[in-house]
């Protein structure tokens, strides 16, 4: 089957034009011995079965980052028929070249001009027949966001599959790793020369000048922050906290799990005549009672949403300003701007956030986030909780964001010493602000809660039958048994040992098992304190730990568990010590 | 006034042609050129707090002081 790269710097629309054209049937996958993940899927173009790549944004092909080079080696590897360069229409003269570039290298490109009606809107002027004839490749109009140019961009494609030219022999010296970086850079001055020229009477650049007001807020010094602000507390607080830790979990595992589904499926897994497996299936821990309960009643609502938040920030260009704010803040913790995604993402759910350091530059400022996201960043689950039992008492809630505050910014800073290596330097592109369609949010919503639900169910349903196995053996009781002293050192009833257990299975169940004993009103308010700042910074849930683990590999999971359990249960001593004093 | 400056040295609302990356590192120059700072564009400083904005072309582009130190610029007027 003939393959078709999607080639383009990033955020130029690639993945939209991929989902238009392969419709749901995607794969994502690693590609192969790396952590990159790579999508592909069958389009049908003109009754002709096509395989296509979306591949990860590239300046250019000498590659610079493990992304890079594996949009390099896919295109290598894959041979593809038809190469589909992408490009923003209003940033045409920058990204010219990268086509030129594929040229020499003798693929058959195909040239779009994608976002043309927000190129236009600025003025911005492209002769397009002129340019394909100077290029001589076809060069498509499009704005996919609104599905224009797909159906140009199909009948493009099923003429260069016809055509015999696609088989023209691949020039690989063109794009050979050892390269003499003296030469690419001689040749890539060449290439924006004659991209230069070829735009010359072809692109005017229109008004350079004009900005939206909202642009201008968003960037305004004392208008931006408060606008961050109030972007976080609508996105992170109202939506995720409110509505889906809130209302939706409410209704998903208050209602249909606890009232409709488990009744019925204990009454009717009743008739087994075992109990060790009526307990696996349906007992405190059962695969159906708890793992699968947690994962569509409490996580399915509150990732949902999120991702849905996320994604309507993603798609708005908002965040890389955010990051621009950021960085001066993060960059005295040893982190740049950058990490502000990784960390946002780290307050709808730490497992996704993980992932999301892959973006960061530098292995040392990839395990400083992920330390820092495992430490004191509390997920939706967690946040949505511990808020609705703090919020009856602003003093505690307001200390506890003060605590965990403090232990982020020390914890970072002494990263920050002891990591070896230089932080990397900060730049980032900021795209215009762009009203996010509905259509592509849910679909980057859904995509992420499957890619979400494929990593995380097999894992609840490990928990459970390991939970199982504990209870079942008698050796959950002698591990509570175990933490019973050291949550009595921090001032707390024996009850919290099981929540803290529970707690590292799912952060979530750890706050959950808070919440009964809040409302049971067995904890004092400088307990309940301790309590939530402990189970806070104490070790992320196991699906996150595992994710750790793979990111960042074994050792590195094992000292973050060892020093993030150390500086919480320290934290909390401290705290607790503090609360003790008799000057309150 | 100084023709050739680097670009930190430049306040908000000026603007000029990029002449020369003073980069050592070929990553940083790597970087750059990626964002479309090359020699002989011409750049407008939107911003110079928290961290360097400019715009270059159609596209805004955020930098920290270190690199913002890098890139040499000749002043317009």
């Amino acid at each position: 089957m003939k393959a078709v790269v999607l080639v383009g710097n990033p955020n130029v629309g690639k993945s939209v034009l991929f989902y238009q054209l392969t419709g749901n049937y995607v794969t994502v996958s690693n590609y192969p011995g790396t952590t990159v993940e790579v999508s592909h899927g069958l389009a049908s173009i003109e009754g002709r079965q096509v395989r296509v790549y979306d591949s990860p944004g590239i300046y250019s092909l000498w590659p610079l980052t493990e992304e890079e080079a594996i949009t390099k080696r896919l295109l290598l590897e894959k041979r593809p028929a038809v190469v589909v360069h992408v490009v923003d229409a209003k940033n045409l003269p920058r990204m010219l070249p990268l086509t030129l570039e594929l040229q020499a290298c003798g693929f058959s490109v195909i040239l779009v001009l994608n976002m043309l009606d927000e190129a236009k809107r600025l003025g911005v002027q492209i002769k397009r027949g002129e340019l394909a004839s100077r290029l001589g490749i076809a060069v498509v109009e499009a704005a996919f966001v609104h599905g224009w140019g797909v159906n140009a961009l199909r009948r493009q494609i099923a003429e260069q599959l016809n055509s015999r030219l696609t088989t023209r022999p691949l020039c690989q010296a063109a794009i050979m790793p050892e390269q003499e970086q003296r030469d690419f850079m001689a040749s890539a001055l060449q290439r924006r020369q004659a991209a230069e020229k070829i735009l010359e009477g072809v692109y005017s650049c229109g008004d350079l000048r004009r900005e939206a007001w909202l642009d201008r807020l968003t960037l305004h010094p004392v208008l931006g922050l408060l606008f961050s602000i109030v972007a976080i507390y609508v996105g992170v607080y109202l939506l995720v906290g409110r509505l889906g830790a809130g209302l939706l979990v409410d209704l998903f595992d208050g209602v249909l799990f606890a009232e409709i589904i488990i009744p019925r499926l204990t009454a009717w897994i009743g008739f087994l005549p075992w109990q060790a497996v009526r307990e696996l299936l349906a007992g405190d821990f059962g695969i159906l009672t708890m793992g699968f309960r947690y994962a569509f009643g409490i996580i399915m609502p509150m990732v949902g949403t999120f991702f849905f938040a996320f994604a309507f920030l993603e798609d708005s260009g908002y965040l890389p300003r955010l990051a621009y704010w950021a960085d001066g803040l993060l960059k005295k913790i040893g982190l740049n701007g950058r990490a502000i995604i990784p960390l946002v993402l780290g307050f709808g759910c730490g497992t996704m956030a993980v992932v999301a350091t892959r973006t960061l530059e530098s292995r040392r400022e990839r395990i400083a986030a992920t330390f820092l996201l495992a430490l004191a960043i509390p997920c939706s689950a967690q946040l949505g909780l511990l808020l609705a039992m703090l919020s009856g008492a602003p003093f505690l809630l307001l200390v506890w964001c003060l605590v965990v505050l403090i232990v982020f910014i020390v914890a970072g800073s002494l990263l920050n010493i002891l990591l070896p290596g230089k932080r990397a330097a900060f730049f980032m592109e900021l795209p215009p602000l762009r009203t996010p369609k509905l259509g592509a949010l849910l679909q980057k919503t859904l995509a992420r809660m499957r890619w979400y639900f494929m990593e995380v169910v097999p894992v609840f349903v490990f928990i459970s039958i390991l939970l199982w196995l504990l209870a079942e053996t008698g050796l959950l009781a002698s591990l509570v048994a175990g933490l019973v002293p050291l949550v009595g050192m921090l001032g707390l009833p024996p009850e919290m040992a099981l929540v803290f257990l529970y707690g590292f299975f799912r952060r979530d169940y750890g706050a959950a098992g808070l919440f009964d004993l809040y409302r049971s009103e067995t904890l004092s308010g400088a307990q309940m304190l301790v309590a939530a700042v402990a189970l806070t910074l104490f070790l992320p849930c196991l699906a996150q730990l595992t994710m750790i683990a793979r990111e960042r590999g074994v050792p590195v999971a094992a000292a973050i568990v060892f020093l993030v359990s150390m500086t919480a249960f320290a934290a909390a001593l401290l705290l607790r010590l503090a609360l003790a004093l008799p000057v309150w | 006034m100084q023709k050739i400056v680097s670009l930190d040295d430049c306040s908000a609302g000026e603007a000029g042609k990029i002449v020369a990356l003073a980069a050592g590192d070929y990553t940083v120059i790597r970087k750059l050129q990626s964002m479309g700072l090359v020699p002989g564009v011409q750049i407008r400083i939107i911003r110079c707090r928290p961290g360097f904005l400019v715009q270059a072309g159609h596209s805004k582009v955020a930098l920290d002081q270190c690199l913002a130190s890098q890139i040499m610029l000749e002043r317009d007027g």
